[in-house]
This record gives C-alpha cells, sequence and structure tokens, in this order.
C-alpha cells in the first residue's frame, strides 16, 4: 500500500483548487492509498469547527461559492484518514483554539518526509 | 533521493498553463521521451487549461497546448485529464455535453488529451516510482 502525505496550505473559501486537492485525497483513499494530511498556514482554518461550513455565498441566489472543504475535513474519519499532522511551532494557533481532532504535532525533516512514498503540496 | 531511471514517473501537473511552472514539466516530459525513460502524466487543477483548444497565443510564442499535442502523437496516446476540473473550466468533449446537455458545437478539448476520473490517477500513484508535481 502507498503512503501519501497531502500538504494542505489553503483556507476554507480560498480557490477550487483547494477543494479539488481535498476530493482528491478522498479518492485516494477510497482507491486503498494510506492517505496522511499535514495541515499548515492558512489551512489550519480548516480544522476550527466552530465556524459554520460556508461563509461566502452568492448574494442573490444564497448558493455556497465552494463545497465545503471544511466539511470534506470533518469527513476524513469515514475514510480511514486518521494522520493528522500540524507543525510544531503552529500548534498553539489561534485557529486551533476550538478544534476536537486528533492533530499529531510534527518537525518537517528529512525523517518525516521519508516514512511516506510520495508527498503532494497544495 | 536519486531518481530510478526504469520505473515510471509520474508528472502531476496541477499548474495553468499560464505559469513557468507548466514549462517545467512539459520539459521535463520532453526530457524522459528523448532519454526513453517511462513516464506518465495527469492534467489536474488549473492545469486542465492546458487541454482547452481554444486557448489562443500570440504567433511569437510557443503553444504548450501544440507541444503537449505534438508529444501525445509522438508517443501515440492521449495524456488524460481530469473530467470534472476539465468541465469546471469549460473543457467539454462529446460525451460529456451528451451527458451533460451542453452545446455540440461548444467542443473544445484539443486533441492528443482524453477525459478521465481520479481513479485513473489513483491507479497512477499506485504504480509510480516517484510524483514529480508541477
Amino acid at each position: 500500500m502507498k503512503n501519501v502525505l497531502i500538504v494542505l496550505t489553503q483556507s476554507e473559501n480560498s480557490s477550487l483548487t483547494n477543494n479539488e486537492m481535498v476530493q482528491a485525497l478522498l479518492v485516494f483513499a477510497s482507491f486503498g492509498i494510506r492517505i496522511s494530511v499535514l495541515f499548515e498556514d492558512g489551512a489550519l482554518n480548516l480544522l476550527n469547527q466552530s465556524q459554520h461550513s460556508s461563509h461566502l455565498q452568492h448574494r442573490d441566489a444564497g448558493l455556497p461559492l465552494f463545497k465545503s472543504v471544511r466539511d470534506m475535513v470533518a469527513s476524513f474519519e469515514f475514510y480511514d484518514i486518521d494522520s493528522l499532522f500540524i507543525h510544531t511551532h503552529q500548534q498553539h494557533a489561534a485557529l486551533l483554539k476550538n478544534c476536537s481532532y486528533t492533530l499529531t504535532p510534527i518537525v518537517f525533516n528529512r525523517d518525516f518526509v521519508s516514512q511516506f512514498d510520495h508527498v503532494i503540496y497544495n | 533521493m536519486l531518481l530510478d531511471t526504469t520505473s515510471p514517473v509520474l508528472l502531476l501537473m496541477l499548474a495553468a498553463p499560464t505559469t513557468s511552472l507548466a514549462w517545467h514539466g512539459y520539459q521535463l516530459a520532453k526530457t524522459f521521451q528523448r532519454q526513453q525513460r517511462p513516464f506518465w502524466v495527469f492534467f489536474y487543477q488549473d492545469a486542465v487549461l492546458t487541454a482547452h483548444s481554444q486557448r489562443w497565443q500570440p504567433a511569437d510564442l510557443p503553444n504548450l497546448t501544440a507541444l503537449w499535442q505534438q508529444l501525445a502523437n509522438e508517443q501515440k496516446i492521449e495524456f488524460p485529464v481530469c473530467v470534472s476540473a476539465a468541465l469546471q473550466r469549460g473543457i467539454v468533449d462529446a460525451d460529456n455535453a451528451f451527458r451533460h446537455q451542453m452545446s455540440a458545437t461548444t467542443l473544445t478539448l484539443a486533441n492528443g488529451f482524453r477525459l478521465t476520473g481520479l481513479g485513473e490517477l489513483s491507479d497512477s500513484m499506485h504504480h509510480a516510482k516517484h510524483v514529480l508535481q508541477f
């Protein structure tokens, strides 16, 4: 089984590409690839469970601009994605104040990266 | 880590064709072809715009779409492009135009490319020795 690390850096509603990367990692997990996720910088926002799922909406239609990435993150457990990492230096970030996920603080170095077959950065 | 020259390399193209990164990806694919190294390519996110047949380029600049098409022709393959990412960016083939009730007069998938699902990317990830992201 391949072991793949996905590094997420973008916050909710930042762009379609953020949504697409999380959709892809869910597909990878469905196809038997072991997925780990490292949240950094703006992506810490995806772990803040006190915020509502969608914020930016079309003024007239009342529809969200993007499907919620935060909701997809909440579904990780159903795909057996339970290796969630954050950087040690960001573990006290305010965005994590209302986070109930089990996160593992790591130092991003050669030893950490070498446990994965592939690393994809978004 | 040194690149294993015998196992397939997956070139995961994510960058828009308007970026220099997209050119680096193409140049590496071309180098692999010259050196007869096995490689796969998958276009996802904004890189799917590379497969847009109506992308105009000034005549005095190289056309990245045309270069990928030439490479596909030489390799006798069609490069896979994520179907959902493509459709959201106006890249349509005949099958999807029919499926989504779009006008068949606006087919915009360039020759040398084909639309496919993310399952194919997963399969490539399974079998690739290396994944290089552009």
